[in-house]
């Protein structure tokens, strides 16, 4: 066995730890919390205890904690995640309908953030100093400390009228085919998406910056442009090929967090994901939906940092050593 | 590296066609951001013939590693730089880096000082040894792939050492695989800059001895930067001397270690340290000029124990085969 592999086995086996500490943990946290589904449904002015009472058998909520945590266990090996409180709902498929939105609208804007930072990040890293880097930085640098909020609604000022402003596809849009389906759906995408591009960009072009400009300064790099390589080559596929390591955590850690949705983004933009899903769970002390979404993130967040792990040992030989 | 207009190179006198590498009235200035500006190099020539192997020597910040990296056009953006450079009958400075990248790697390579980061992390040995061939058209990548297997063979490598990364490698075999890295693209100059430190003393005199041996079978000439008297003794035929910027000592390699002609090439070798010599250690007092001031006259006197009213104006080389700069000398023996 290879030291990449051996090193890969390691980080699988410690992503798996991460993962069941996490979900005990969120599994007494919610526990934790001062108040029940049941109290919270029998806000209904005088609810009679026997009701209230029979409410929590129902929810299984009646039991001991450690004997629920086991039944939790149990059901999640066979890949149940229980029954939403709100809706009877299995919350597997509650949680994988609303997902499914978020993933394909923050992803998008993720992966374009990731993108346009790092041309910027690396643009402005080979002229340090030089007017263009001090306006590129400094502009990064700005949007990237402006509340997401602020900027959602000003997109929506700015743009309502021309592009869908909520939701994500037109209610009065009838007997549509696929294409007028897909460019629908395309127009609604494009304001949050936009919202969360906008919101992550920054942080990538300030982390390529730094680390290409240390790149830049390495001997190698002095050596690639004694080769007579040009300089595309050797801002590209030497330096910032010996830089990609900080862009790879970063990209990872971000797109882990993807399955999380943006709470603050769907909110503005009334885009039926998985962060307004969160939003109305909470609400309803809906455990079992919290349970599901929180599941999904652990494996989402210690997934991501599991690939970018496998990456770094792709990417630069030295890390597995 | 911007290039300055510059002064119209000094004729060399016997100047001969099969000289590789021309340096003529070699001038480097770093401009500092608060606009004032270091005189590294202060007017240097230096001609060197195929296949020569020539010892350049002197202290830290005398110019050395900045002349050398000049010659290829490899100075920061905040460098300026007045004189011509031929390389192969190649003006370097004449089109900024258009003109030096015809001349890297293919007419001449560089061995650096690191060895340790003159390769990049993340790619395999024999890809780095393989690119600039493929890159320049030299070769296909099958070809490329063919050399550089011999290439190692010659720097004393296995073969398989292709496939390392050069983490992987010792220190001395990653400067053997920098050395067949930099013969890839069959260049005529070969630059080393202070090739050996950072490796341990054997490991220091194989390498001396394999980029001597691989000059003199290769017909390459090897311009070594150092300030190893030791190192120079070992593979060079021809030592230049630096002093602040200027040459100022220029022979023979036997004839200036043994028979220096420049003050300042006398107190160096003096303050050079001897096994089984049971002496005190001596030091040249005082420290080099200050290179953001002008220097006027000759850069050595405020230092020199010989100096006269006459260093106030800056010395000429003189001699025939052994020059030195030094007024002294031109009163020993008067023209």
């Amino acid at each position: 066995m290879s030291k990449r592999q051996k090193f890969i086995l390691r980080r699988a086996g410690s992503a798996l730890v991460i993962a069941f500490i996490t979900i005990t943990f969120s599994f007494v946290l919610f526990r934790a919390l001062p108040g029940d589904a049941a109290s919270n449904l029998s806000r209904v002015p005088n609810m009679p205890k026997e009701a209230q009472a029979a409410l929590r058998a129902q929810f299984g909520i009646d039991k001991p904690l450690t004997t629920q945590y086991l039944l939790y266990l149990k059901e999640l090996a066979r890949g149940d995640l229980g029954v939403s409180f709100q809706d009877q709902q299995p919350v597997l498929d509650n949680v994988l309908r609303t997902i499914r939105n978020t993933v394909v609208m923050v992803g998008i804007g993720t992966v374009v953030a990731i993108l346009v930072g790092t041309l910027i990040g690396v643009t402005a890293a080979y002229r340090q100093g030089s007017a263009r880097d001090r306006v590129i930085t400094g502009a990064a640098m700005v949007i990237y400390s402006l509340p997401v909020q602020w900027v959602g609604l000003l997109l929506l000022v700015w743009f309502a009228g021309w592009l869908p402003t909520s939701g994500m596809s037109d209610p009065y849009l009838f007997d549509a085919g696929f294409l007028e389906t897909f460019v629908d759906r395309a127009r609604h995408m494009i304001l949050p998406a936009t919202c969360v591009a906008l919101m992550l960009f920054g942080s990538f072009a300030l982390v390529v910056r730094s680390s290409q400009l240390e790149a830049l300064g390495d001997d190698h790099v002095l050596t690639a442009r004694a080769k007579g390589y040009r300089n595309r080559r050797v801002v590209w596929r030497e330096a910032f090929r010996s830089a990609m390591l900080p862009l790879v955590t970063l990209s990872t850690l971000t797109l882990g967090w993807v399955i999380a949705g943006t709470i603050l983004v769907e909110s503005v933009f009334t885009w039926p994901g998985i962060g307004q899903a969160t939003v109305q769970a909470v609400a309803a002390r809906d455990y079992p939906l919290l349970q599901g979404i929180f599941l999904l993130v652990t494996i989402s967040v210690v997934g991501f940092n599991f690939l970018g792990d496998v990456l770094h040992s792709v990417l630069d030989p030295r890390v597995a050593e | 590296m911007k290039t300055v207009a510059a002064q119209p190179p000094e004729a060399i006198a016997g100047e001969t066609t099969h000289s590789v590498l021309e340096v003529a009235g070699l001038h480097v200035w770093f401009d500092a951001p608060d606009g004032r500006s270091a005189h590294a190099v202060r007017g240097v020539d230096l001609t060197v013939a195929a296949g020569e192997r020539v010892g350049v020597l002197g202290e830290s910040g005398c110019g050395k590693t900045t002349m050398i990296l000049a010659a290829m056009g490899l100075l920061p953006s905040f460098a300026s730089v007045g004189g011509s450079v031929f390389l192969d009958g190649i003006d370097v400075l004449a089109r900024g880096e258009q003109s030096a990248r015809a001349v890297r790697w293919t007419h001449a390579a560089m061995v650096f000082q690191g060895a340790m980061s003159a390769m990049n992390p993340v790619y395999r040995v024999g890809k780095q040894i393989a690119d600039p061939m493929v890159v320049h058209g030299q070769r296909s990548r099958a070809q490329a792939r063919q050399r550089t297997a011999e290439l190692l063979e010659l720097v004393g490598l296995p073969t398989s050492t292709a496939r390392r990364y050069p983490h992987e490698l010792s220190g001395g075999m990653r400067q053997r695989a920098v050395i067949a890295m930099a013969l890839a693209c069959e260049p005529r100059v070969l630059f080393a800059d202070e090739p050996t430190t950072a490796l341990d003393v054997v490991v220091q005199a194989q390498i001396g001895d394999l980029l001597a041996e691989l000059a003199d079978t290769l017909g390459l000439a090897l311009v070594m930067v150092t300030h190893d008297i030791g190192m120079i003794a070992e593979t060079s035929a021809r030592a230049v001397v630096m002093y602040a910027g200027v040459v100022v000592e220029d022979g023979p390699t036997f004839d200036v270690l043994t028979a220096p002609r420049h003050p300042y090439t006398r107190l160096l070798l003096e303050a050079t340290p001897v096994v089984n010599r049971n002496r005190p250690l001596v030091s040249i007092p005082g420290t080099p000029p200050r290179l953001d001031e002008p220097i006027s006259g000759c850069a050595f006197a405020a230092r020199c124990p010989q100096a006269f009213d006459a260093c106030a104006v800056r010395p000429r080389l003189t001699g025939d085969s052994h020059v030195a700069a030094c007024h002294a000398l031109e009163q020993e023996r008067p023209a």
